[in-house]
């Protein structure tokens, strides 16, 4: 890990973009332990062409993965006035959310109001315990009429199909979406996404969103999501916490505001086994950070909140955070939690240090305490 | 382009003249040379013969968004190279909640981020692992988690797994 530090540091030098983070975690409850990261990514620009390449070499503690070198990218892209082609891992953005796929991706633009896209390759994710190996192929069609004008709704309709594979498992996905957006910050959405299945009972999920300045200082919005298919991004055979919490299906509903640094947010979910509402209350005003939050579902509820604050010493920045809650849990024993986090900063020639302290009482009422020291360099 | 040169125009109207360093990093003899390979008279820049600064911003953008097709390569590109203050040219919906609000703004909008946003700006974030990594999670989580995950299961998609659950919760010292 210290070559990979040398040679991160060296390439820093060179002009490429390098990180590197180690961290201590002394563990007061007998189980020490420290990892490591050491990115480095490199960007270049030859007149339409791009490549990018990033990757990183870690040290972890998950059980099983002590040390791993990942390729996070490598992805060449081509921007041109009719085409578009990426290949590597690129983020893939659409109506129904995001998903990080390793392969090649090329977007068509016939004319200004038509456009397409293709796809193929691996699905990819951040969990590093994930087994599954999804594959997929597809693509979409968009239809965007021109608009001009501060005000006017800019909208896009999408159709698309795409093909997952997992092992000898096949999977169709269906999707549509209508989406509007103006310049004065309005945004809708409505959107649904299909798993045709030979079981009597298809899955699928769909959304309607929208947001909008509701008046010189005020902006608000509101969703309503039905949830019965795994999110885009989550390969076929990975489970996800919907299999245990809502197997049938869930619909969430949100609603939010905020004026000058005060938020509302509430949201509420219901599905076969429960109802449940949460809320939040934010306030912002420069270094100091208010909030009050509670949710309550299945009988369990919590309710609490705290304040957060960060200033800057000279070249130091120093931060802290304490929070403190009510909370019933599922099994109905109530108690106290709390958490305090202290954070620092201190810039060393090159580097940085950088160091979290966080303690407090958990939900079984026992109290906790960790530090974290980390030496970094560059944005790691 | 046009979008964002449309974006720019219209956050000027809306607010307050975005603050640009003081004085300008324009230097009429650095630019002399790529104007004359471009082809392009005073005109050009002081668009209706105003020699008042600063000069229009779509003048700059021209260039320096590459929205001229004359436009030379080696223009710099980086908004802080003329604005002062990066926050002003904030989109009016990055508000204080965009941390969590961000993803479904962006699946109405996707080709919108791509105005001021590179690819890597969302795997800058969404692809990390390890030591470095930023987390969304508030103090408390780890004992409000099981709550917060019942209120929106789905969520927690975009960076675990369930196996991410079951790495505890299979134990039995920690039951689901």
């Amino acid at each position: 890990m210290i070559a990979a530090w040398i040679a991160a540091l060296g390439l820093a030098h060179a002009g490429a973009s390098a990180t590197a983070a180690t961290e201590a975690l002394p563990d007061f409850y007998g189980d020490p332990r420290w990892r490591s990261r050491v990115g480095v990514e490199v960007t270049q620009q030859a007149g339409p062409w791009r490549l990018e390449a990033a990757g990183a070499a870690r040290d972890t503690p998950v059980p099983g993965l002590d040390a791993q070198a990942d390729l996070l990218r490598l992805r060449v892209s081509s921007t041109q006035n009719r085409w578009s082609l990426d290949a590597g891992r690129s983020a893939v953005w659409d109506a129904r959310g995001f998903l990080r796929l390793d392969g090649v991706r090329a977007e068509l633009r016939p004319s200004s109001a038509w456009s397409g896209q293709v796809l193929a390759g691996r699905l990819w994710t951040p969990d590093p315990t994930a087994s599954a190996d999804t594959w997929l192929a597809g693509g979409a069609a968009s239809f965007e009429p021109d608009a001009s004008g501060l005000t006017a709704l800019r909208p896009r309709y999408t159709l698309g199909a795409e093909l997952r594979a997992d092992g000898d498992q096949l999977q169709p996905r269906l999707h549509a979406a209508a989406a509007a957006w103006s310049l004065a910050g309005v945004r809708l959405l409505g959107q649904a996404e299909l798993e045709p299945s030979t079981d009597a009972r298809g899955q699928g999920r769909a959304t309607l969103m929208a947001s909008a300045p509701l008046s010189g200082t005020v902006t608000g919005g509101a969703s309503l999501r039905w949830e019965d298919l795994p999110p885009a991004g989550l390969p076929m055979g990975a489970s996800s916490p919907m299999d245990w919490i809502a197997a049938d299906g869930y619909a969430a509903a949100q609603g939010w505001a905020e004026r000058r640094g005060l938020r509302a947010q509430a949201g509420a979910i219901a599905h076969q086994d429960a109802l449940g509402g949460s809320g939040e209350l934010r306030l912002r005003r420069s270094a100091l950070d208010v909030f009050a939050r509670g949710a309550a579902i299945n009988g369990a509820h919590y309710a609490g909140g705290g304040l957060g604050t960060d200033h800057r010493l000279g070249p130091a920045t120093v931060a802290g955070t304490s929070a403190l809650y009510r909370l019933t849990g599922l099994d109905q024993r109530a108690g106290w939690i709390s958490e305090t986090r202290l954070d620092g900063e201190i810039p060393l020639g090159p580097l940085r240090l950088q160091t979290r302290a966080a303690g407090g009482v958990d939900r079984l009422r026992a109290p906790w305490f960790s530090v974290r020291v980390s030496l970094c360099a560059g944005g790691a | 382009m046009r979008v964002l040169t449309a974006f720019l125009i219209a956050s000027a109207a809306l607010a307050a003249t975005p603050t640009l360093h003081t004085p300008l990093p324009m230097d009429h003899d650095l630019h002399a040379p790529w104007l004359k390979k471009a082809e392009m008279g005073c005109m050009d820049c002081h668009v209706g013969g105003d020699f008042t600064p600063p000069i229009p911003a779509p003048s700059c953008h021209g260039c320096h968004l590459g929205e001229t097709p004359r436009a030379p390569r080696k223009a710099p590109s980086s908004c802080t190279t003329c604005h002062a203050v990066r926050e002003e040219l904030l989109p009016t919906d990055h508000l204080s909640g965009w941390l969590t609000q961000h993803g479904q703004a962006a699946r109405a909008a996707a080709r919108r981020c791509a105005d001021c946003h590179e690819d890597s700006s969302c795997l800058g974030c969404h692809d990390r692992r390890g030591a470095g990594a930023a987390s969304p999670h508030g103090p408390g989580f780890s004992s409000l988690h099981g709550l917060d995950a019942r209120m929106d299961p789905a969520s927690c998609t975009s960076c675990h797994t369930g196996e991410t659950c079951t790495a505890c919760h299979s134990t039995g010292a920690t039951p689901l």
